[in-house]
């Protein structure tokens, strides 16, 4: 498996958390959901958006509901699930939890070996 | 001025430069084959013209009324290259399947996959065939009618070669986007980076191995392809064949073994009838020793029953199809060639033997009493001319020598010459020569020749062969009689010294008996009739 195709795969289970968190908080338009993105320095394009927001809509996490415009073709507004809501919640759970385990990894000096001592005659598994 | 054309996206018109449609078009394309495979497919492109569509629209104004080069750049921009979109596993990531309905696909010459011009597979990678079997359509057919062979030069001809990246990309329906293209150039490179280094014994290596398999695949197919008809008919000429080889390979094998096996030795056919040659004595006298011979033989009998015994496993194998083992060919071959350099040994051994001359000369007096005619007789051991057959004895008057085979003797036959004596002395002069590796060891065999003859009153008994004894081999041993004769002597000579008597240029073979001969300074001479 080579970089790219790991960081896209890590890059977009972190999307949708983000995704639904920032849907959770109010109904939204995708140009919406990307602005809000680059506000939290995450920066995507749109084209990477799409197929997450129908994969979502597919999976019942989101619905959305049609919104005519006056600039164009009607717009997809997408809200969360009840379902999205819970998942939300769990994912925001697991994410505290990876994010303290990579933390205190990092943030740990390393320590060094404990020195090898075979252990006495007559002691240990011998059976 | 430039043409435009009236597009639309997601329900609404635009009008659009020509060349920003094709780029537009491209990008679209490629968005298209990237979600290839994708479950929401449908609902995300129309998600993303949609957006696109938008994106347009604002663009769009009183004062500008088309869609530029720079606006589907923008829109690329925003809605980003499809190589950029983060996707599922499930949908192929940008054009590694081209599957065959896929875009524009375009025929082309494949230069890379090509074994004579390409044709045949840049037609494979068109009709999403295997070029090996557009290969063997086209081949039938050539064998057919020669019709195959026009279309393929027409082809090649006609049938532009990919050669730039975007080309190769579309001859394989493959999208022509950057992300592919780049793709396609780094394949390209890692491949060129491999196959020099692969070069060496491992290109070899893999060429010997695919050659295997493509035999083998060829060869099932072209049983497959032949069908249950065909099938039967093969085997029933493969089994005929098979019988037949069998046939000639065991009657060889017969023989052979009669060769080997040293009794029935060798028959030869005669008026009389058969007799048998001791064949295997006589090899025996020429070999220096047992174990050479012992070894020659052996290095023969595996030259020869190599072919016979791979003669019999082809009849078998074809009778019962049974398959090719290689190495047994491969083992034999070797143990044949071995066999030959065994035998090229010892057979140059014994030619070696033969390869120094050796002579050895002796002069006697003999002490002729009377001043009668001499008679000349011959001490006879062999047989007369008609009584070959019956002897048992077999005469090979090119090298002078018969074979006895009772006894198993080794006669020669001595070369017997009149000659006018320098003085009034009558002398026989005895030269015997012979064959050795060294010359010494050559005349030392010619001086071990014996040849009898005696002066008894006024007959001169020659005898008519020389025996080689048994400890002697042979070795082209030859004896040549001079009997030096005064001017004036008078002889008769014996008819039965027909087999021993040289070329003399006044007797005649026919026409001796009871005829006198005077030696005169050219020689014997017919004396005049008493």
């Amino acid at each position: 498996m080579d970089m790219e195709r790991n960081n896209a795969q890590m890059r977009k289970g972190i999307l949708e958390l983000c995704i639904l968190s920032i849907v959770s908080r109010e109904d939204a338009y995708a140009s919406d959901i990307i602005e809000k993105l680059k506000q939290a320095q995450l920066i995507v394009v749109e084209g990477t958006l799409y197929p997450l927001l129908t994969r979502l809509k597919n999976d019942g996490l989101l619905s959305y509901r049609w919104e005519e415009s006056t600039q164009g073709p009607p717009r997809k507004y997408y809200r969360i699930s009840e379902s999205g809501q819970a998942d939300l919640d769990q994912m925001k759970l697991s994410w505290k939890e990876m994010v303290e385990a990579v933390e205190q990894l990092l943030a740990s000096p390393p320590s060094p070996p404990a020195p090898y001592s075979p252990s006495p005659a007559g002691e240990g598994a011998r059976g | 001025m430039k043409k435009t054309l009236s597009i639309n996206i997601s329900g609404f018109v635009f009008h659009i430069d020509e060349d920003a449609y094709e780029k537009l078009h491209r990008y679209l394309d490629a968005i298209k084959s990237h979600f290839r495979g994708f479950e929401g497919k449908d609902e995300v492109i129309s998600d993303v013209e949609a957006r696109i569509a938008e994106i347009l629209q604002k663009k769009i104004s009183a004062s500008k009324e088309v869609i530029t080069m720079e606006d589907v750049g923008e829109v690329i921009a925003i809605m980003g290259q499809p190589s950029d979109f983060a996707v599922d596993d499930e949908s192929a990531a940008a054009g590694t399947e081209p599957s065959p309905y896929s875009l524009p696909k375009r025929l082309y010459r494949d230069p890379e996959r090509k074994v004579i011009g390409g044709v045949a597979s840049g037609l494979g990678a068109y009709f999403n065939l295997d070029p090996v079997w557009v290969r063997v359509i086209f081949i039938f057919s050539i064998l057919i009618s020669g019709f195959g062979l026009l279309v393929y030069l027409i082809l090649w001809l006609v049938v532009p070669e990919a050669r730039t990246t975007a080309e190769r990309l579309e001859m394989r329906g493959e999208p022509v986007n950057i992300s592919n293209i780049e793709k396609s150039i780094g394949d390209e490179v890692h491949q060129l980076k491999n196959k020099l280094n692969d070069l060496t014994s491992k290109a070899r290596h893999t060429y010997r191995k695919q050659r295997e398999e493509f035999k083998t695949n060829h060869r099932d197919q072209f049983r497959d392809g032949i069908g249950e008809v065909g099938h039967v008919m093969m085997r029933i000429i493969f089994i005929f064949l098979g019988i037949l080889i069998l046939i000639l390979g065991i009657a060889l094998t017969m023989a052979y073994l009669s060769i080997i096996f040293r009794f029935p030795v060798i028959m030869l056919m005669d008026q009389a009838g058969m007799h048998t040659f001791p064949l295997y004595s006589v090899i025996e006298r020429i070999f220096e020793n047992d174990a050479d011979l012992r070894t020659f033989a052996t290095g023969l009998m595996v030259l020869a029953g190599i072919p016979l015994l791979m003669m019999l496993w082809a009849g078998i194998r074809l009778i019962f199809n049974l398959p090719r083992a290689k190495f047994i060919s491969g083992i034999a071959g070797i143990i044949w060639v071995c066999a030959l350099i065994i035998s090229l040994i010892f057979g140059l051994k014994v030619a070696n033997s033969f390869q120094k001359p050796g002579e050895f000369t002796r002069e006697s007096v003999i002490k002729v009493i009377s001043s009668d005619t001499l008679h000349i007789v011959a001490n006879r051991s062999l047989p007369e001319d008609s009584d070959w057959e019956e002897s048992g004895d077999f005469y090979f008057p090119e090298i002078r020598m018969v074979v006895s085979n009772d006894q198993k003797l080794l006669l020669g036959i001595p070369l017997l010459k009149f000659k006018p004596s320098t003085d009034s002395i009558t002398r026989l002069i005895l030269i015997t020569s012979a064959k050795g590796a060294f010359t010494d060891e050559a005349t030392e065999s010619a001086e071990k020749i014996n040849y009898d003859w005696q002066l008894k009153n006024d007959t001169l008994l020659l005898s008519d062969s020389f025996v080689l004894p048994e400890e002697d081999k042979w070795r082209k041993q030859e004896a040549r009689v001079e009997v030096l004769l005064p001017e004036g002597t008078t002889v008769s000579l014996d008819e039965h010294l027909d087999p021993i008597l040289g070329y003399h240029k006044n007797i005649s073979r026919h026409d001796r008996i009871e005829k006198l001969y005077i030696m005169s300074k050219e020689g014997l001479v017919r004396a005049s009739e008493k």
